[in-house]
């Protein structure tokens, strides 16, 4: 090679370098342009609008902080009128006329499982993220099946198949060795989303087959015969045939599998008027995860034993659940499990645009966020442990949902007074939480009769 | 089983009749479809708790007050709704229904579920043996008291000149008219009338039931039900209506043992017999 070629390529080699290094280092990240998030949902509802606010709060609080990359959140709200075709039209006007890049609704299956047919027509053009912490399965598992059509959507809470083995196995455990229980009555409110936990579930997907033991397999391994058992229809009034049955059949623990849709009001005010009063009630979800539950019922809670995310002294794992719940309060709203979830969630849409940004990637590019939103946890989840406020995992049918967390059994004992009842001995809790916060605050030796407690 | 399924059809078909109970009233005397119904069961629960909780007042006058609110709001709406659109249904229907959904928005945006409104009216709390059965004290109380009320509304309707003169009504409205009938005073006192059982059972059960805003839509379908299968209007068709209902939801939850399909068959057995019978359980044209 001649002395004048090897200096051409001498150059060529320095100026190809140099360049690179301007590309990746010397030039600035591109900055957000706007940051828009649309809530969907219907503010006439207690419960919906205890969500909706609780996502407003975070926020509120990140705007306050400066925003996202010094980008304050847009923040606007649909009425969805708690209806499929109201959600579909908020929807595509915050998508399309608005120009939300994030959507997060709050409302039943049926209307994300609509939503997501629209999103996967609209997200070509206009992209976007859209984020529900609803339960249904096929939210999760079309996703996993058809990654390219719906990568935009996100199930901010734990799928069904998942949160209706664990919690069902950490209540029945402790009503087998904490309570001493032997027989069981199991009611389960008929709705599609409670299905696998009447019928089970097997779904083979692209990361594996997914299976859901129905709840009465759960209690029989626990070593609990399940004495009665039926479904629960949606808007029942009538509870007192359950109730009579469950108690002719000799059961000592009624256990609801129960959401927003059974009217746990009304169950419970019957039951604290029933011949099955003296059989502890258990109930899953609900007003019964509120302390207003004890004004709602009049105090007919009294012996309930349900799980509750509404309490202070809650053995809360993250430092950024009692602040939110007190300023939740503070606003006169009760905090159920899903608020916590809508208000975290903000939070990780904040934390995924920050780290694509710190990446030195584009975080207006969705698609880079929607990568790191698979990737990295929620720093600021109220319920998860940081660790486990992820998106992203393939396993257990998990992605693009959050693994589930043991839940703790409360036992409403009066007015504004709840005790921990969970065992600190019960594994599916060790398995979770570290067992000193367990001794701390769980005090199943607290747990008494419904009689006991009338009678005291 | 069998006793509790007889105690159970006699428990349900009681609450459904005291459910029912004003609306056929309405209906018998009025001739009109009373679509604002479900008001009857909220303003006297949440006037209540508005008077009690709110401003203060004792328990037991506040019930009253919330009586007398669902008095002057029904003789309201008799004057500016009914009375208007007495000769164009359709507009009358409407207008009923909006007051409804009116008021009820309002109540939500007061008292929210999440408010817990509660009143203190559980008088028989537990369970009350009956032979060999324990039965649910408070239904029982409501059973009695809706037993009450009907033969208070039958004496009233057969032993009263009122009473009579509402049958008259009843029967011909045109041959009513010619007699020299006061029809807006009878008509607003058929209204307070009619209103007095609905919040009565609203008051009792709401220690049993949740009590919300949007409670009158459920406890206004089974008055419909009942109404509708007892031939819309007649007093005798909504008490026979209310125990045939009550006993089927009753043989199907207990003595089948299959309490979710009771409200099914409770409909499609309903649909049956207005397929049969098209005005219903009672052949009567008036309302006794």
């Amino acid at each position: 090679m001649s002395r004048g070629a090897l200096a051409a390529l001498v150059v060529l080699i320095i100026v190809i370098v140099g360049l690179s290094v301007y590309l990746s280092i010397g030039r600035p990240a591109p900055k957000l342009q706007s940051l828009k998030i649309a809530l969907l949902y219907d503010p006439t509802n207690p419960v919906l609008k205890g969500q909706g606010e609780a996502a407003k709060l975070a926020i509120e609080e990140i705007n306050a902080g400066g925003g996202i990359l010094g980008v304050k959140v847009e923040v606007r709200t649909w009425n969805t009128m708690k209806t499929t075709e109201g959600a579909l039209a908020a929807y595509r006007e915050a998508v399309v006329d608005w120009g939300a890049q994030y959507v997060i609704l709050e409302g039943v299956s049926e209307e994300m499982l609509a939503l997501m047919e629209e999103g996967k027509t609209l997200y070509p053009q206009y992209p976007h993220v859209l984020m529900y912490c609803g339960t249904a399965s096929e939210v999760t598992i079309k996703v996993m099946e058809n990654y390219d059509k719906y990568k935009f959507v996100f199930r901010m809470f734990h799928p069904d198949y998942d949160g209706l083995v664990m919690w069902p196995a950490t209540i029945l455990w402790d009503a087998k060795n904490s309570l001493g229980i032997n027989k069981i009555a199991i009611l389960i409110e008929d709705t599609a989303g409670f299905r696998g936990a009447s019928e089970g579930l097997t779904v083979k997907t692209k990361y594996g087959t997914i299976v859901q033991k129905p709840v009465r397999e759960i209690a029989k391994d626990m070593g609990l015969e399940v004495v009665y058992e039926s479904k629960i229809p949606v808007g029942c009034k009538e509870f007192l045939p359950y109730l009579e049955a469950a108690q002719a059949k000799g059961a000592e623990y009624i256990f609801v599998i129960s959401s927003w849709y059974t009217d746990s009001v009304t169950l419970t005010k019957q039951w604290a008027t029933s011949t099955a009063r003296d059989i502890y009630l258990v109930l899953l979800g609900g007003p019964n995860q509120w302390m207003a539950f004890w004004k709602m019922t009049g105090g007919a809670a009294l012996g309930v034993l349900t799980p509750i995310t509404d309490f202070e002294n809650y053995p809360f794992l993250s430092p950024y659940a009692i602040p939110f719940i007190r300023k939740m309060h503070e606003k006169g709203l009760s905090v159920d499990a899903s608020a916590h979830y809508y208000y975290s969630a903000v939070y990780h849409i904040k934390d995924a645009i920050e780290y694509v940004h710190d990446q030195g990637k584009d975080p207006n590019d969705i698609n880079e966020v929607i990568k790191a939103l698979e990737k990295i946890p929620c720093r600021e989840h109220t319920l998860l442990v940081p660790g486990q406020a992820v998106l992203g995992w393939k396993e257990n049918g998990w992605f693009h949902s959050y693994p589930i967390r043991p839940t703790f059994l409360y036992q409403f004992q009066g007015p504004n007074q709840v005790v921990l009842v969970s065992s600190p001995s019960n594994p599916y809790l060790r398995a979770y939480y570290p067992a000193d916060l367990l001794q701390q605050h769980c005090r199943p030796e607290l747990v008494k009769t419904p009689a006991q407690l009338r009678g005291s | 089983m069998y006793e509790l399924t007889l105690v159970y059809a006699f428990l349900f078909g009681s609450l459904y009749l005291s459910i029912a109970l004003g609306l056929s009233v309405i209906a018998g005397v009025l001739r009109i479809f009373y679509l604002a119904y479900p008001i009857l069961f909220l303003i006297p629960a949440y006037g209540t708790w508005m008077f009690w909780h709110d401003l203060g007042l004792p328990f037991e006058l506040s019930v009253v007050l919330s009586f007398a609110l669902v008095f002057a709001l029904s003789a309201i709406i008799y004057r500016f709704v009914t009375r208007k659109f007495l000769e164009a249904e359709d507009y009358m229907l409407a207008a009923f229904l909006l007051t409804f959904l009116v008021v009820e928005e309002i109540i939500n945006l007061a008292y929210p579920e999440s408010t817990g409104v509660y009143l203190p009216t559980l008088l028989l709390p537990g369970t009350v043996d009956v032979g060999s059965l324990r039965i649910p004290g408070q239904f029982l109380l409501i059973s009695a008291v809706s037993i009450a009320m009907t033969i208070l509304y039958i004496v009233f309707f057969t032993k009263t000149k009122t009473g009579l003169i509402m049958r008259a009504i009843s029967q011909s409205y045109s041959v009513s008219r010619i007699m020299g009938i006061n029809f807006d005073s009878m008509f607003v006192l058929a209204m307070i009338i009619a209103s007095i059982p609905p919040g009565v059972v609203m008051l009792l059960l709401s220690p049993v039931w949740a009590l919300n805003p949007h409670i009158g839509w459920t406890l206004f379908a089974y008055g419909i039900m009942v109404a509708v299968l007892g031939g819309l209007g007649n007093l005798k068709g909504t008490i026979m209506a209310a125990y045939v209902i009550g006993s089927i939801y009753s043989a199907v939850a207990f003595a089948l043992g299959q309490p979710r399909l009771s409200g099914l068959v409770c409909l499609v057995i309903v649909v049956v017999i207005l397929a049969l019978k098209p005005r219903g359980l009672a052949k009567a044209e008036t309302i006794w």
